[in-house]
């Protein structure tokens, strides 16, 4: 890992849990999320 | 530990589709969906979301939830959730979460809790060793300063 500005990552992350949540709640399309905010979802298992 | 927690389980859970784990509430009336998405430069970090489909209806998804999240941290994954502050509950959803860890996990995954700001604080689910701890805690470290 390089040096990293961690702040501004879980300020990142914040945004993308929101856009998350209002798509779940809204029955959006998580895949369409993905490419909009370039989030990559896994399936860790 | 695994063993007993299967045996408290009553709902099937985990059905993965269109990019999110489906899990049902114990007693079956409340429908969860959980998202697990990478982290930019943070190797095998994952961050968690975690919502009910229908906001108004909750329930019981403690053990199914850290059942699921044992495995995946035995993957050699950091699991982090971000209890953020817009709803204002923040603080009672990283309490809620605190307990459920407390109630369910083992010695064998460790909880770093951190306060990022006043908007969010940050908590990071891991075995203890898991290949980038120390270089993740430096990092929370030098954040601090």
């Amino acid at each position: 890992m390089k040096q990293l500005n961690l702040k501004a990552i879980i300020e990142k992350a914040i945004e993308d849990k929101k856009a998350i949540r209002e798509c779940i709640q809204s029955n959006g399309d998580l895949n369409k999320l993905a490419h909009d905010r370039g989030i990559k979802f896994i399936k860790p298992v | 530990m695994i063993e007993e927690l299967n045996l408290l389980n009553q709902s099937e859970i985990k059905e993965w589709i269109n990019n999110s784990y489906k899990l049902t509430s114990k007693c079956g009336n409340a429908h969860y969906e959980i998202t697990f998405s990478e982290i930019a430069d943070l190797d095998k970090c994952l961050m968690i979301t975690l919502y009910p489909v229908d906001k108004n209806i909750k329930g019981d998804i403690k053990n199914e939830l850290f059942s699921l999240l044992r495995k995946i941290i035995n993957n050699n994954y950091c699991i982090i959730y971000i209890c953020d502050h817009i709803d204002s509950k923040h603080n009672a959803r990283n309490r809620l979460f605190r307990k459920w860890f407390v109630e369910v996990s083992d010695k064998s995954i460790m909880r770093i809790e951190e306060q990022f700001s006043e908007e969010a604080i940050v908590v990071a689910l891991m075995k203890d060793d898991f290949e980038h701890k120390e270089l993740l805690l430096k990092i929370i470290a030098e954040q601090k300063k």
